[in-house]
Parts: structure tokens; sequence; C-alpha cells
């Protein structure tokens, strides 16, 4: 008997294996699928860096795979002063070392971030990983300055687990490296189980408050832009978020009230729609810039949805006005270099 | 680019998936993270779908994507990845008769990464030299080399004490 013959004996030993109980969700991915398709094409590789639901794309594969809720000490009392800077000497590494040094004072709503990230190898299928947390300078600073506004007591943003830090990247990671992607901040202070069927993958399924930037330039070509204003039944006609509020409610019921847009200097749009549906209330604003690059944007979608089993929010903090003036200050940016 | 109808797309899950997270479970040795696996590589799927319909070569693209997620995921264990330590893993259905069965599966994820993506396609999969090279980006030598080192490994870890049951049968 050949050593492959042996080889393929030892292995026969593992047929039969006993599998617990799955029911993959085509639909869900579907939906998710082309969300993040959005996002990605309009990720930037700057020499190359970026974030994304990759990369999560957005982020949006949030995971908990914390058994303890939240992080260990509370979040900071008291207004923060906008604008966290980055360090110049940032690492230019996704290395993750052995222990990442928390945040410190008005970084330290990063801390509640959870991004994932997409690798793409020059030349190779895209292969989805999961790298650490990391962010440009110009990414943290829209971060902080979204979160500054909205909640400077960090009274509603809680983390996921205390382990998950975040960490700043110097913006010229390599050619390789497409990082695009947003973020996942849960409201409640609850966990999610590590893989509810909703949100092991889709994201908040509770209380949640999300920033997605979708930088100007594509690298592979954009095809649609993101304000779509024709599109029916999506907020301030915005497809992209439709298409995850409707992965939330399973059924976007809801009438979208009239989208209520200010211009800002510099062809930028802000733009917001709410609507309440059954399971709770929902908010989208979008920062929409239109650039010789092709079109960006930084999305912020808030929801209060309650699923069974789960403790209800008292109030959605989250107004259209509250996020609408949040992507009005003047550090929000949908480029993610800089 | 083609955007996947859903139909067509939730039925290539559906007919896929469950072979998929048992090729990860060799390759994880967890459950729930084969399926995080092979989830996001059906979410890799709607992005190439085009590219993969085009070419024909759906059910390669899935091992592959899925293969070099498994590879890449044991080489970077990441913070959201950091195992519970002592909570089991999700529950299967008992099966009395597993003991061989777990001290293998115990024994492969001694085995490195790469190596232990080999074996399993060369072995589990039953895919030839080439088509092992094919998914995994490697050359047919190397496929070889490393099918050799990964079973001098894997019988290795079967060499232990620990592992005594198992070679008594």
């Amino acid at each position: 008997m050949s050593e492959d013959d042996n080889a393929r004996e030892l292995f026969e030993r593992l047929r039969g294996l006993p599998e617990p109980t799955w029911n993959p969700n085509g639909a869900e991915l579907f939906a998710i699928g082309r969300r993040r398709r959005y996002a990605r094409r309009r990720a930037t590789v700057a020499g190359g860096t970026a974030a994304a639901l990759g990369i999560a794309l957005a982020a949006i594969t949030v995971s908990g795979t914390s058994s303890s809720p939240g992080p260990a000490s509370g979040p900071p009392t008291g207004n923060s002063p906008t604008g966290s800077s980055s360090s110049p000497s940032a690492p230019e590494t996704f290395e993750l070392p052995p222990t990442v040094p928390p945040h410190t004072g008005d970084e330290r709503a990063l801390d509640y971030s959870d991004t994932s990230t997409l690798t793409l190898k020059a030349g190779t299928d895209a292969t989805l990983g999961e790298l650490p947390v990391a962010r440009t300078p110009a990414e943290e600073r829209t971060q902080m300055a979204i979160f500054n506004k909205v909640d400077p007591g960090l009274n509603h943003l809680h983390g996921t687990s205390p382990s998950w830090r975040g960490r700043t990247v110097a913006p010229n990671l390599g050619a390789d490296f497409l990082i695009a992607g947003s973020i996942s901040y849960w409201t409640t202070g609850a966990v999610p189980d590590t893989h509810d069927a909703v949100t092991s993958l889709v994201g908040p399924a509770i209380g949640s408050l999300e920033v997605d930037i979708v930088p100007e330039r594509d690298p592979d070509g954009a095809e649609q832009p993101l304000g779509n204003t024709s599109k029916a039944g999506a907020p301030c006609g915005l497809e992209y978020a439709a298409s995850e509020f409707a992965l939330r409610d399973g059924h976007a019921t809801g009438q979208w009230t009239q989208c209520v847009t200010r211009d800002m200097p510099g062809n930028v749009q802000i733009s917001y729609a709410e609507r309440t549906v059954p399971q709770g209330h929902e908010t989208m604003a979008v920062r929409l810039a239109r650039t010789k690059n092709g079109d960006g944007a930084v999305i912020i979608m808030a929801t209060d949805f309650t699923l069974a089993g789960r403790a209800k929010l008292t109030s959605d903090p989250f107004t259209g006005q509250l996020l609408a003036d949040a992507l009005a200050e003047p550090d929000v940016s949908s480029s993610l270099t800089g | 680019m083609r955007e996947p109808d859903e139909a067509e797309f939730t039925a290539v899950v559906a007919a896929r998936a469950h072979s998929l997270r048992r090729l990860a479970y060799l390759m994880c040795g967890d459950w729930h993270r084969a399926e995080d696996l092979v989830q996001n590589v059906f979410l890799n799927l709607y992005r190439n779908w085009a590219r993969v319909q085009r070419r024909d070569r759906l059910d390669a693209y899935l091992r592959t994507s899925l293969m070099r997620a498994a590879v890449d995921a044991g080489r970077h264990r990441t913070r959201r990845e950091q195992p519970f330590g002592e909570v089991p893993d999700s529950p299967a259905p008992p099966d009395p008769g597993c003991e061989d069965r777990d001290a293998l599966l115990a024994a492969l994820s001694e085995v490195a990464p790469g190596q232990r993506a080999v074996l399993v396609l060369r072995y589990w999969e039953d895919l030839s030299v080439e088509e092992t090279a094919a998914i995994l980006g490697l050359s047919s030598g190397t496929v070889k080399s490393q099918a050799a080192r990964g079973l001098t490994a894997l019988r290795g870890v079967l060499a232990r004490p620990a592992f005594s049951d198992f070679h008594d049968k």
C-alpha cells in the first residue's frame, strides 16, 4: 500500500463526523453581499489603505466573541474635545502585538469600535480574513468627530469586548492591502450571542450606531453612484443604507420620512431620513461628497430595534438632525488618508 | 458586472454550505468558526460572482476561497478569534464510537495550517496533487513535499502516549 493510500485510509476514519445543526441563510448572505459590494467598490487603495466592510466591511461582521460585556471600566463622562489626532509614529503594520495598549482620554470611544478587515493580495482572489482593528488617522478623526457630537459622554456607546482595542495605523501600508470598513457600535451595552442567527454576521440587531466610511476613489471602477436619488423606498434614495436596514427588520414596511437635505461647501450634501417600523425606530444620515474622483460618503445608521427576548431601549438617542449635525463637523471626511 | 440573482445565489448556498463547513471544520476544529469561514466565502462569492460564473469554476472558487481563508485564519489568530478556553464547542449529536475520530482531529489540529490544508485536500477531499496545488496556489512539488511533511507531523503527534488508544486500533 502506498503512502497516499495509507493516508487516505487514515482520513477515512474522519468520515461520518457528527455535525451540529446549521441552517445557513442564503437570502441573508445575499443581502449582506449586496451591501458590501457597494462599499468595497469605493474603498481606497492609497499607497494602499482604507477601511471597509469586508473588511469588513464595513464592518458588518460583528461577531461578539467575548463573554464579558463591555469594557472593564466605565466610559468617561463629560464632553470630550473634538478631533483626536494620531501619532506620527503610528506603526505601519497589521501585526498584532501581544497586548495592544488601550486608548486613553479622548480616544476612548475608539475602543468600542469593531472593524473587520479584508486582505487583498495583488493578483489573487480576495481572501476574507480578519485582522486586528486598524484605522487610518483620517478615519479616526472622522469617527471621533462623530462620536463627540452624538454621544460626548459615551452614555450610549458600549463596546463588545474589552479585548478588542482599536489601533491607528499609518496610511502607507502597501498596495496589497485594501482596508475598507465601517464600524458598529452597540448602544445597549448588551453583548450579542456569539452566533446569534442575525448578529454574528449581519451586525447589530439591537440598538446600534454604525458609521460607514465610503472613500471617494474606487480601485475597481465605480459602477453605481452612492446617491441614487431615484431609488424608490430607500432613505434619501440611498440604496446602500436601505439594504442594510432591510436586513435588520426583515421586512422593510415602514415609510421613510421625506429626505431632509442641506448643501455644504465643496459639493457636499448632508441628508437624513427616519422611519418607524414594528421593531422600533431607525435613522439614516449621509454626507455625500462629489469629487472628480467619484462619490464618497460617510453614512451613519442608527436603530433602536428590539428583538424578542431583548431589553427594550428607553429611547432612541440619535435623531436625524443630530446625526446630520455630526456629519457637518469639519473633521468629518470620506477620505481615509491624510 | 452582473450581480447574482438571489434565487440562484441562495441555491448555491443551500447546495454547498454543509460540505464546505465540514471542510472548514477539519481546518479549524471548531464548528462555529467553520460556519463563519463558510459564510465569508459566500460573501466573497457574491462579489466575484460574474467572474466565477464566467469561468464555470464555482466549486473550485469556493474551495479555494475557503482553504486560503482557513489557512490565513490558522496563521493569524486574532482577537476576534480568541478561543474560549474551557467553554465547550457547539453541541453535536452524541457519538459513542468517536474516540478514534477525535484523536485524529486533535492530532490534525497540531499540524501546521499550510500542511493541514494539503492533507485535507489530498486525503479528505481526495483531490489530485495538481488540483490541490491550484487551490492553494502552490507548485505541485510543494504540495508533495508539504503532504509528506504533514503526514510525518501527523503521525508524530499520533505517536505520543496521549494517542496510544488510536494506535491500538
